[in-house]
Formats: C-alpha cells, structure tokens, sequence
C-alpha cells in the first residue's frame, strides 16, 4: 500500500515516490497534482500501477502521471511512460486498446445567441449524420486497398476525397500521418473490424458535442487558436475504433511470449513488451502507427459530417456556418520524441495512455501558427462541466516529456453509476441546465454521468499550477451526442 | 472462496472499466461461467429459433490464461463483427490446448461493446473448493 507520506512533496501541485520505493523500480515515479486528488487517488490501484510501469526495462527520467489518473489495466490512465529508443522496450498496454482515442475541437464565428434556438436542431442533425453507438457502421464503403491507404496516409485520405482542408491537416498532431505505418503487417482481423467503421463514434465515454466559448483567458492566444468568446465550438472525442482494439489484443497475446524471449520481468501481464528495436517492437510500431492514422481519419471524416449537418440546420439563416479546426490531438499513443534527460538530449518512445502531448512554445512538431503560444491542448468535461482549451508550455518540455491531462478522470465505477443513477433522470436533470442530450443507451449515458468524474475544473488547477500548460478558454456544452 | 454457489460469477467494481470474478469447480466450467459473465455483461439477446450449424474450435497457447483471453476474444469478435452468440456444449481445458464445441445463434441486439479481454492482473487461482479468476475488460 502506498500513503501520502511516501511520496516527496516537490511542490503544492508536484509530488515524487522516489525510486527506493520498491526494489524493482527503475525510476522515480512523479504526480502532477493537488494534494487532495492525489489523496483520492491512493483509494484505487493507479498509483501501483505507475509503479509497475516503472519497473519497465529502458524506462528514463521518471514516470510522469497527470491529475486526472485512475485504475486501468496494466499502466494507470493519465500516465506517461518514457522508454530509451536504444535500449527501452514498447509496451502495448501503455498505449491503450483505442490507440490514437483523442479529441478534435473546431471552432466557429457563429454567435450563441444567433443560434441558441436551434441548438436541438442541429443535435438532431449531427446524430443523424454521426453514425453512433454500439456496433455503429458508417457510410463510407472501403475496399481493402483504401483501408490499408487510409492506415498509411491517415488524414491524407480524407483530403484526397474531399472530407478535409489542408487546414485541418496542419492543425492535426502529426499532421494526421504518423510515418512508418505498415498496413501490410496489420491482421486480417484488424482489417476486417476497421472496414466498415470509418467515420463512426462508437460507444462508451466516446461523444460529438456541441459548446459554447464562455469564458477566454488569454484573448491573444485564444485568437491565434480561432477562439472567440460567445461563440459556438464543436468537440469530437473518439478512436481507431474495432481496428485499433484489434491491433492491441493482437500484439498483447504476441507478446505474452516475447517477454520470455528476451528474458524480460514485469509484475503485471498486461505490461508485456519488446523491445524497441526488436523485430516484434518494429512490427507493433508499424501496426500502432496504421491504426493510429485510422483514428485521424475517422475524426477526419466525423468533422466533415458535422460540417454536413451544421451546413444542414443553418447554411442561409447564419452569415458564416463553418467550422474550422483549432486542433485534434491523440490521448493514448506511443511516439518517438526527443527530451531533455539529465541535460542530454535522448531518443525516447513516450507511452502516453490518458495523456496528452502539451508541446510548448517553439517545439519541433508543432503548426507554425502555434510557434509561439505552444499547442493547444484539449481537455474534454464530463458532459454536464466545463471542458478547458489550454497551451502547452516551456515547463511541460521539462517536467513531464512535453505532456499534460486528458480529461477529468473518473472517480466511480460503472457499476455503481448504474446503480445511483438513473439515466433517464440524468438526462432531465441535464436538460434543465439547457444540456441536450441524444444518447444510444440510457444505461450507458448514466455510467457516464458527470457524478462518476472527477472535477475537471480541479484538474486544470493542477496542471496549471505546476506549470505544464496555460489556460486559454473554458467551454460549456449545450448540446451532446453520447455512443 | 466464500460463494453461496460452487460456480458462477458476478461484476466487480472498477473505477473504469468491467470486471468479472468467475469461479468454478472445474477448469471447464470456470470457462464457461466466464463466457456466460461476459454475455450478461454486455446484454446479449438471441433469437433462440435461429440456430446456426455445430462447429468446433481449436486453441493452443502458452498457459491457461492465455487459452482464457484467446476463448473469450475470440467469442467477442464472433459477437461484434459476425453476430454470433456461442452456446457451448462441450469444452476440453487442456494445459496448453483448448477444444470447444458450440452451436450458433443469431443475435438480436447486445448493448454494450467491449473492446477487448485485458491480461491485467490475470491468474487463474486453484484451491481445494475448485477454480476462480477475476478478469478484466476494456470497454
């Protein structure tokens, strides 16, 4: 059991378990948060499973965890994991079963007040043109040659057929292609999955909403960002869908064999790995990076059929309907970086699963638009809070592998938000707020209830509090569609 | 174990995700429990008039662990991506191997989608009033 008094106070927002912790710990582990949260994160497994992490061949530097963490599965959410490219392993279970699970938000210069009564029209309309849901299927009939183009071109894709603008490529991690993907070494199985769901939602804590800009911070950077306040936003949050998943469970089962072939220890069977440079670390590589370019085409092509519906409700009745992209970033992904490492300059696979990149002001990697405020970094509510619009910083380079949350981190198991919350109810008394909701599953929509999510507000704090990212914007949602 | 019934299983709280305890007095039935616990968990319904073929399927890994994982990914997909419910009739647990014997249904609808059978903290526990196992699952 870990307690508050084993960790070393850094300061109000930072906090290390040092190394000598546990015996097999390669690196300290370090938690970016409040006291308070990190108190209440000592109740469920997250911490011991950063220890696990830790325990990792080739990790460096630390194992870096934001304030949103909670009990995963093998590595705890909102964690970070950096492994020597020379000499570290990849672990699938570090990335997550929804590789490149990440959030777009596009922006607009629609008033709020101009709209405000068509708010439940244009819900309608993008939960008629957003396939969501349980075994949701999309519209776009793919081949397998246009699958495997879209696994190794990602958003590229999208812009061939018309469903992007080179705007919205520019102002995607990675441009939306990871280079080095291999669509040839996915399975058939991933193939199959993948086929007919681009440009789906899916189910879970997966959502399309619509926000209103309320509050900006930094009106400079908020412009620079296409963020004006009193203005209408649009936030996508999905993944690599059935692919992606099926990526991972392959590469899990793979590896169950080649920890023993490299002679590899780990106290949890679902941290198994490889190392990087090994043939089985080059192949998961090339398939994580397919199914990483999956999943930015698919919220590439839900931000097209958004455009659709918003076009739908208001082209004619509003003098500029579109919606331009402020950025789309991956939440849980494996990437080869560079960080500043004991005043070394190292090659590192940077494991983030619940984390998002948070490049600061002239990192490589990132538009030039945002050279001098830092990327944007988006960090979605839990339906009924606020969602936070922030940059990244000098300090995140330093401090936590250029990282920071990804969200408000849950706090309550579905089971039990199930059994307090009644979804009907939750979706009235959201109502009441003038939050709309279209949701797939009544029973679904009160697991994700914001009662079983941490404050998110709290979770900006600390983050900004240590420094590892800026406030820009604060969003309220109006409108949402649930998977 | 302290379970009013010598098998079955029930859900266990996780902050994010599903989790199963199943136990069993043999390996066999600890399999099955563990299919059955997966089907409740995600709402399963099947049309019972729309029975497909017997068919059979082979696995081999490393342990029983992995069998475990590789069964119940296996039943996941069939129900994510073929719409088909297995109700098995037969199942030999061997200490790397795997035969099951089923028969198909056509589903009508499940209701929540599991991404994937996770390894975490996986271990098929034996004592002297049969088998348990918690198992964890992605959703």
């Amino acid at each position: 059991m870990v307690a508050i008094t084993d960790f070393t106070k850094i300061s109000n927002f930072e906090w290390e378990l040092p190394r000598r912790f546990r015996a097999d710990m390669r690196v300290p582990v370090r938690i970016f948060s409040t006291r308070k949260m990190l108190e209440q994160s000592l109740g469920d497994l997250s911490v011991e499973q950063a220890i696990n992490a830790s325990t990792l061949p080739g990790v460096i530097g630390s194992i870096v965890v934001m304030p949103d963490m909670h009990q995963g599965y093998g590595f705890p959410i909102g964690g970070v994991a950096p492994t020597d490219f020379s000499t570290g392993v990849i672990s699938p279970g570090g990335i997550g079963y929804d590789i490149n699970c990440g959030v777009r938000l596009l922006s607009s210069q629609i008033p709020y007040d101009q709209v405000k009564d068509q708010i439940q029209l244009l819900l309608q309309a993008l939960n008629h043109h957003c396939p969501s849901g349980v075994g949701s299927e999309g519209c776009i009939h793919l081949s397998i040659k246009e699958l495997e183009e879209i696994c190794e071109s990602g958003s590229r894709w999208a812009l061939k057929k018309g469903f992007a603008t080179e705007q919205d490529l520019r102002r995607t991690e990675e441009n939306g292609c990871i280079f080095g993907a291999d669509a040839g070494k996915l399975s058939d199985r991933a193939k199959k999955r993948g086929l007919p769901q681009l440009g789906t939602l899916g189910s879970g804590n997966h959502f399309i909403e619509i926000d209103l800009v309320d509050e900006v911070f930094d009106d400079q950077t908020a412009d620079v960002f296409g963020l004006q306040q009193g203005t209408i936003a649009v936030m996508i949050h999905c993944g690599s869908r059935g692919l992606g998943h099926q990526v991972c469970s392959d590469t899990v089962q793979t590896f169950q064999k080649s920890v023993h072939k490299y002679g590899i220890k780990i106290p949890d069977r679902e941290l198994v790995c490889a190392p990087i440079n090994s043939p089985e670390g080059k192949d998961y590589l090339a398939v994580m990076r397919a199914a990483a370019n999956y999943a930015f085409c698919n919220r590439q092509v839900l931000a097209h059929l958004a455009r659709k519906a918003f076009e739908q409700i208001l082209a004619g009745k509003v003098k500029n309907w579109h919606l331009y992209q402020v950025y789309d970033i991956a939440h849980n992904i494996g990437k080869i970086e560079e960080h500043l490492v004991n005043g070394e300059y190292v090659k590192v696979c940077v494991h983030r699963k619940g984390a998002t990149r948070a490049f600061g002001p002239g990192a490589e990697g990132i538009p030039e638009e945002f050279a001098k405020t830092g990327q944007p970094v988006l960090v979605p509510g839990s339906m009924g809070t606020s969602s936070w619009v922030l940059a990244g910083t000098k300090i995140s380079m330093e401090r936590s592998f250029g990282s920071s949350c990804h969200g408000a981190g849950r706090v309550m198991s579905r089971q039990k938000a199930k059994k307090s919350i009644r979804g009907d109810q939750l979706k009235a008394d959201l109502e009441r707020k003038g939050i709309y909701i279209q949701a797939g599953s009544l029973a679904g929509l009160a697991e994700e209830a914001p009662a079983a999510y941490k404050d998110v507000d709290e979770v900006i704090e600390a983050v900004n509090g240590a420094g590892l990212t800026r406030k820009i914007a604060r969003l309220v949602p109006l409108a949402v569609v649930k998977g | 174990m302290t379970h009013k019934k010598a098998s079955g299983y029930e859900e266990i709280g996780h902050t994010a995700d599903l989790s199963l305890k199943v136990w069993a007095t043999t390996l066999e039935d600890l399999f099955i429990n563990a299919l059955s616990g997966m089907y409740s968990m995600i709402d399963v319904s099947v049309s019972a008039d729309d029975q497909l073929e017997l068919q059979e399927l082979y696995f081999d890994e490393m342990d029983h662990e992995s069998l475990l994982v590789s069964f119940l990914s296996e039943c996941n997909f069939k129900l994510q991506n073929e719409k088909e419910y297995l109700d098995v009739h037969e199942i030999i647990v061997g200490t790397k191997s795997l035969m099951v014997k089923f028969s198909k249904f056509r589903i009508n609808k499940f209701v929540k989608e599991i991404k994937a059978v996770t390894y975490h903290n996986l271990k098929i526990k034996n004592s002297s009033k049969g088998y348990s196992v918690v198992i964890v699952f992605d959703v």
